[in-house]
């Protein structure tokens, strides 16, 4: 390789009465142009053979690919949006992940838990937080809090139509908004909600049924804004909630005198659950596809 | 003996070059501070978001309550294009099309001269084509600040700028065919098949995406899948060629001995054309879209290894044994950052496409640090080192100071190392909390990352001291102010033998 | 390799694969999703935007919300972000068939908006985060909206859509801060912000 390193070009190499090499400099060509003089050849390629562990990786790392696309594609299909749904299954719409199965023989109580953790995560948690802490000064906690642990009335009426700051929990003061939810949320979710809001985090409250709620939507069906605090506790701390006759639901008074926070087995809508007369009552400010 | 005219040849074509070349570097170091003032102020405005949110304009409300002008003198009002959300896209614009393209056109319009072996052919049609593309960029620019940004990433000028910018394009890629086809060499080095190919690919690029998401959009999803296909090959068949074409002239031209591998030079590029292009998807893992789409971009994402490794193996094996011309050769640091950057940015890309790691990194500081590594770490690095390699010749003086040099190196090399140490860590951070949903968002998560946002913002300041250290020197250069007495311009003196 | 029409069909051909594969099969596989009509109710989904919300994306584009605000639900097996609450199922391709341009985003630096106008319906509280949000989010970095706000003379009563600000945000005496009409088109759009439904092929877990 010796001949790379060619010796820099002498002066006369350059031939100044080329176009374009005149810079109108007052100093020497040779010295305008050492940049260029002393450079390396241009850049050739050598030969040498690529690797064989080269190769090897190569090959092994294609093969992987043809292995990864040919099993994680969800058979190419434009409604599956799965990876882990194969190629295998074709024909048919694409199923979820078999939850809709399972719900059905799930135990009754055991599912109206669940509805509550989840419908509490979606709606509930990204301001009262999965602690039910809250944050400070902004949003007030759950845990432990005067509302969530008292008069069933008050707690389903906050649910249903939102707060206007300022307001007092657990001694500090909150001003700000909460949403109303009457609209978003059917009867059996918000109960759902509370029976878990009232028996996490180290809470321990009666549960709440779907009746329950439904009574108290038509209540105050007529209320069109928020609470403010006062207003809210113009309804009286032992106020009692008349539960539709029409239903023959498990009245509350049924539920366990201390339910567990683990197990807080609520009494769910009888044993042939939505019954299309505790769903009833809620329909006409509901969302269509609650 | 070479023939002698070996050297005039060269003397000849790079004067040929000298106008365009000097207006596209000097417009690209323009673009550089205007874009790293950009950085700096929406870097501290995310830790401090009240940060120069306010312009001294007359108060109107009371203006128009019945007060007078005099009465109510000029106050601090708030006002809407000193907001984050404008001032990042600015950043983002600035460095990509004004800095880092800019850079490229002007390295990649110099390497097709010399590859070629011809004199410049059509010089006004370049200098055309660089004024419009400045004209464009100013003008987007201009546009997203006044709130007109149209909010796709990578494309966020407004199309009466982007119609600019693509004339200014198709310009240039006229020209480099027109340059290719008239060369005077029979052997083409793979540099300018990288050149070349770059030239070609991005104003399909640039067209298709602008047409499909702005001019006549597609549904919602499918743009999402074409915003991400033509902003990954930005970087992928855009920067990445150019700087990887740079790296693969430089490193032989300064060290003087050939690239190790014809072969290796032709697999790296093949792969890197064929896997680079369908990357895009990994940056919708999760997302709304089928799941052969992800799968396909995830595979071709790790397939990225190949040409990587290759390329890596081709350097180094060309470097064995001349390392030690680090110590002197200011174009060789930079280039050889560069390139070892492209490796482990582009193996780190690899492993962020897995579904798995992406879970955590997806949507956090990490994927921001990752393209700092990879636009800065890599590509610009190379680009500082090309034009410490090709102003001089354009000038026809030598740079001024070594220690500015070293200053600019040692300011680059140790901002961008903080920052990506910063983001990296603070994106882990944020991402490892995400994923546990116990952690409250505003109360915990952002308290958690802040710190690690002002030291992103402290390494911002690092690199701004370089870029107005290499900016000083640069106007030096182009002001006839360089030295014209000794040899080039080393780090440290050089000892005879490893002479680069 | 060295002849010039090769060099540029290997261009040509590497290219078109990925341009093939990337944009027109799925333009062409999913890029002409239809609403899906929910026969229970005989509701299109995903719902169509009102004018007002529209016209709210667009002050949500020009103000660059995408940079910190992602507007997709990824899968509970690919990330957190059902276990934080912010859907009730992953997004798919037909929850975006209105939106021009997309704003799924890249970046959590703020929580997702798939469905905030579902977690949060007040149109109150939205304008009042967007003028200051540390006073009902305390401990956000995020940047005050001030800007889309205008403060006036109170003639006669007090606006109804004034906002109730108190600190050092507060107008003088005398004055208010009321909504510009960007700023109701903004909280237009993000009440808008809904896709709680189910789809066929993403059916909501009850």
């Amino acid at each position: 390789m010796a001949d790379d390193l060619r010796p820099p070009p002498e002066a006369h190499d350059i031939d100044p009465t080329l176009p374009g090499v005149d810079y109108s400099e007052r100093v020497s060509v040779t010295g305008i142009h050492a940049a260029v003089l002393r450079e390396k050849i241009e850049p050739r390629e050598g030969m040498e053979p690529m690797p064989i562990w080269l190769w090897l990786a190569v090959s092994l790392l294609i093969g992987w690919g043809g292995w990864y696309l040919g099993t994680f594609s969800g058979g190419y299909r434009a409604d599956n949006f799965d990876e882990r749904i194969g190629s295998a299954i074709a024909g048919g719409a694409v199923a979820g992940t078999a939850a809709g199965g399972t719900a059905a023989k799930e135990d009754p109580a055991a599912a109206f838990a669940k509805l509550g953790k989840r419908q509490f995560t979606a709606n509930c948690q990204s301001c009262h937080q999965a602690t039910g802490l809250g944050q400070a000064g902004v949003y007030p906690p759950l845990a432990g809090s005067e509302y969530v642990l008292g008069n069933k009335k008050r707690v389903i009426a906050i649910v249903l139509k939102g707060l206007q700051g300022p307001f007092k929990v657990k001694g500090n003061t909150y001003n700000n908004v909460m949403q109303s939810w009457e609209p978003v949320l059917d009867d059996k979710k918000i109960a759902a909600i509370l029976t878990y809001v009232r028996n996490e985090w180290g809470n321990k409250a009666e549960p709440i049924t779907p009746e329950e709620v439904a009574a108290v939507r038509a209540e105050f069906a007529s209320r069109k804004v928020a609470w403010t605090e006062a207003d809210l506790l113009a309804i009286p701390e032992n106020a009692t909630i008349n539960v539709a006759p029409a239903t023959n639901a498990t009245p509350p008074a049924a539920a366990p005198s201390a339910p567990t926070p683990a197990a807080p087995a609520p009494p769910v809508p009888a044993p042939k659950a939505p019954s299309p007369a505790a769903i009833a009552p809620q329909a006409p400010a509901d969302r269509p596809y609650t | 003996m070479p023939p002698p005219t070996d050297a005039a040849e060269r003397a000849y074509i790079d004067r040929s070059c000298r106008a365009p070349v000097l207006f596209f570097f000097g417009s690209a170091l323009f673009w550089l501070l205007v874009g790293t003032f950009f950085a700096l102020v929406t870097s501290i405005k995310l830790h401090d978001p009240e940060f120069m949110t306010r312009a001294p304009l007359p108060d109107v409300a009371k203006f128009q309550a019945g007060g007078s002008l005099n009465a109510n003198p000029i106050s601090m009002q708030d006002v809407g294009f000193l907001t984050f959300g404008r001032f990042r896209a600015s950043h983002l614009n600035a460095v990509a099309y004004g800095w880092a393209s800019s850079a490229a056109i002007g390295v990649g319009v110099w390497l097709m001269a010399r590859l070629c072996r011809v004199p410049l052919r059509r010089p006004a049609l370049v200098t055309t084509a660089g004024v419009l593309w400045n004209i464009g960029i100013a003008v987007g620019i201009a546009g997203i600040l006044a709130g007109q940004s149209t909010s796709v990433e990578w494309l966020e000028f407004p199309p009466y700028a982007a119609l600019i910018i693509g004339i200014a394009y198709a310009m240039i890629a006229v020209w480099a065919v027109d340059m290719f086809a008239s060369r005077q060499c029979d052997h083409v080095y793979v540099t300018l098949w990288y050149v070349l190919a770059a030239f070609f690919w991005f104003p399909w690029l640039y067209a298709t995406a602008n047409i499909l998401i702005l001019l006549k959009p597609v549904q919602g999803s499918v743009q999402a899948i074409v915003n991400w296909w033509f902003g990954h090959n930005v970087l992928g068949l855009w920067f990445t060629p150019i700087g990887i074409g740079a790296a693969y002239y430089m490193i032989p031209k300064v060290i003087g001995r050939p690239i190790h591998s014809y072969y290796l030079s032709a697999i790296g590029f093949w792969s890197l054309a064929l896997f680079y292009s369908w990357n895009g998807g990994h940056h919708l893992i999760g997302g709304p879209l089928p799941a052969w789409v992800i799968t396909a971009s995830i595979v071709a994402s790790v397939m990225m290894v190949i040409p990587v490794v290759v390329t890596a193996v081709n350097h180094h094996m060309t470097m064995r044994g001349h390392f030690g011309m680090l110590r002197y050769s200011p174009t060789l640091r930079f280039i050889v950052f560069g390139a070892m950057s492209y490796t482990l940015v582009s193996l780190q890309g690899s492993s962020m496409a897995i579904r798995s790691l992406n879970k955590i990194s997806h949507f956090t500081h990490y994927t921001i640090g990752h393209a700092h590594f990879g636009l800065y770490a890599f590509f610009t690095m190379v680009m500082f080192g090309c034009m410490y390699y090709i102003v001089p010749r354009l000038c026809g003086c030598e740079w001024r100071s070594a220690y500015l040099i070293r200053l600019h190196f040692w300011a680059a090399a140790y901002g961008i190392f903080f920052m990506i140490i910063a983001l990296t860590v603070g994106g882990l951070v944020q991402g490892l909390m995400l994923a546990d949903p116990a952690k409250d968002f505003v109360g915990e998560i952002v308290p958690m990352t802040r710190p690690y946002l002002v030291g992103r913002s402290l390494s911002g300041v690092l690199l701004s001291i370089g870029h107005v250290v290499f900016a000083y020197h640069f106007i030096l250069m182009v002001l006839q102010l360089g030295r014209r007495e000794g040899g080039p311009v080393y780090f440290n003196p050089v000892e005879a033998e490893v002479r680069p | 390799m060295n002849r010039m029409r090769n060099l540029f069909i290997g261009f040509f051909a590497t290219f078109i694969c990925s341009w093939l594969g990337l944009v027109l099969a799925p333009h062409i596989q999913f890029g002409g999703l239809k609403e899906y009509l929910n026969e229970d109710d005989n509701q299109y989904l995903p719902p169509a935007r009102t004018g007002l919300a529209e016209r709210g994306s667009q002050v949500y584009a020009a103000n660059g919300c995408i940079y910190c605000h992602t507007q997709q639900v990824r899968p509970a097996h690919q990330g957190y972000d059902l276990a934080r609450g912010w859907g009730a199922r992953r997004t798919v391709a037909r929850d975006y068939i209105h939106d021009r341009p997309h704003f799924l985003g890249t970046m959590r630096t703020g929580p997702d908006l798939t469905n905030i106008g579902h977690r949060q319906n007040s149109v109150a509280w939205h304008h009042k985060h967007l003028f200051a949000p540390a006073t009902v989010s305390k401990g956000s970095i995020m940047p005050p909206f001030r800007y889309l706000y205008r403060k006036q003379r109170i003639v006669g009563a007090p606006s109804p859509d004034a906002l109730q600000i108190e600190g050092p945000d507060a107008p003088e005496p005398g004055f208010e801060i009321v909504p510009t009409e960007d700023a109701k088109a903004l909280v237009a759009y993000l009440v808008s912000l809904n896709r709680m439904y189910p789809l066929p092929e993403a059916p909501v877990d009850q």
